[in-house]
């Protein structure tokens, strides 16, 4: 039975894939527009087609070194107040309301209004940090807040010492919940920027890049980079996903 | 001897102790007894130093041995592991073999049984070297030939040291006490030391002084 669920696990998710595939290669056929919808196997083509140009790695690496600018800000913050509203509950009630406008702040127009107040490398930072910082916020919070004070409480009556507590009680509780707060962010963090760059026309970037194949009515460029997105988040989070197993096996 | 002169606990703005006293002699087992909210796990995390509390207590040596009334246990950390923690001279393997859970050494806490959890928890206090020792509902969880092989345990570990042991069940305090002290409304109701009285006779007495 083991032996037949590893199977299952392995081969579903391939046939969902593949269905995608299908799908998408019936609906081009039927609309029979490149323009409107390239074929599969035309997006595949640009696709690797940019792999094999050196201007297209310069804007990866662009758009990814961003993208980690952003994160670290939204992480690095969101670590210091989530620490902070974790030992003074008078902190949380100031935090919570200014987290509650952040979270519901349009996208878009902060794009724009970043873009007339900055410029077209700092305003997609600032935008994604905007945007990433409360979740992360909240996630840690909530990993901070669900340490078991009962094994604290016990560890102080037997006289174990702070750096044991720290070190093999409460880290260990932490780490999990917040590793994989990181794998999401960092994967929300990369679309927003792609979409941010799009709209602050940010040079050496996957969004600008998006932007002049739209331009050029490149459609299949145009699906070939939201491939290559989707593919650059789908390595993060599963990094994370195999981080967090090998962290959390206890679990 | 342990002194509690004119303790004096609220909580949640409910009254809990009132000018409450009671001394404890060092070196023998006194056992808490009365129903669930009576305030017997307070009186214990006020003698362990858990709680801000006013009045005197004296007599008391730091560090405690606790056993909680649930297990807290750390998840993330094998039997071995929790052991260690706390008790880092013990030979633990031996330990845990005498206690039937030898072969559990490496396993993580959460693979294990609410009765394993238990015996695991007993243990760690047992293994950890203090003058006093503060039981509190140990045995739930516990089957009969169990509980009574940990009885056996403390009795033989803990044979000079001070114990303090809370407990609804009579004949765990018959079993195991020097002293047997009932507790109803933070107040102590009935207060017996045990010589040589027949045990059936005792338990009946208690029985009928914790339904009065």
């Amino acid at each position: 039975m083991k032996n037949k669920d590893k199977l299952l696990n392995a081969i579903l998710p391939l046939i969902s894939i593949v269905c995608i595939i299908v799908l998408w290669s019936s609906v081009a056929v039927v609309v029979d527009n490149s323009y409107l919808l390239p074929t599969f196997s035309q997006t595949v083509s640009v696709f690797f087609s940019l792999l094999g140009k050196a201007e297209f790695y310069r804007v990866v690496f662009g758009t990814l070194s961003r993208s980690l600018i952003a994160f670290i800000f939204s992480f690095s913050l969101a670590l210091i107040l989530a620490l902070i509203t974790n030992r003074r509950k008078v902190a949380t009630k100031i935090v919570a309301p200014i987290i509650s406008i952040i979270r519901v702040l349009p996208t878009i127009a902060v794009v724009l209004l970043l873009r007339v107040w900055t410029d077209e490398f700092v305003a997609p930072i600032l935008v994604t940090f905007l945007v990433v910082f409360p979740t992360l916020y909240l996630s840690v919070k909530s990993a901070l807040d669900s340490v078991d004070y009962d094994q604290i409480e016990m560890c102080k009556v037997f006289g174990v010492s702070s750096k044991d507590i720290l070190l093999k009680v409460k880290l260990p509780q932490i780490y999990p919940p917040i590793l994989s707060a990181i794998g999401a962010g960092l994967s929300l963090n990369l679309k927003l920027m792609v979409a941010a760059e799009v709209l602050a026309y940010t040079a050496n970037s996957l969004g600008n890049l998006l932007q002049l194949s739209k331009l050029y009515d490149q459609t299949a460029t145009m699906m070939a980079l939201v491939l290559v997105t989707v593919i650059l988040g789908l390595i993060i989070e599963g990094v994370f996903s195999l981080i967090c197993k090998k962290v959390g096996k206890w679990q | 001897m342990i002194s509690i002169k004119n303790l004096n606990f609220s909580y949640d703005d409910k009254v809990g102790y009132e000018n409450f006293n009671l001394d404890i002699l060092k070196g023998e087992t006194t056992v808490i007894l009365g129903e669930s909210g009576e305030g017997k796990t307070t009186l214990l995390k006020i003698l362990a130093n858990l709680v801000e509390y006013k009045g005197q207590i004296t007599g008391m040596t730091y560090p405690v041995s606790f056993v909680f009334q649930n297990d807290r246990l750390i998840k993330n950390l094998t039997v071995r592991e929790n052991l260690q923690l706390v008790c880092k001279q013990a030979d633990i393997s031996l330990a845990l073999k005498e206690i039937g859970l030898g072969e559990y050494e490496n396993a993580y806490i959460n693979t294990l049984s609410a009765g394993m959890k238990r015996r695991v928890a007993i243990l760690r206090a047992l293994l950890f070297d203090a003058q006093t020792y503060l039981f509190d509902e140990p045995f739930i969880n516990l089957d009969l030939k169990l509980k009574y092989n940990l009885m056996d345990k403390i009795k033989d570990i803990c044979k000079d040291k001070t114990v303090i042991l809370v407990t609804h069940d009579i004949k765990e305090a018959v079993y195991l006490a020097d002293r047997i002290i009932i507790l109803k409304d933070k107040k102590i109701t009935f207060d017996i030391r045990k010589q040589n009285q027949d045990q059936k006779m005792l338990e009946n007495i208690l029985f009928e002084q914790m339904i009065k």
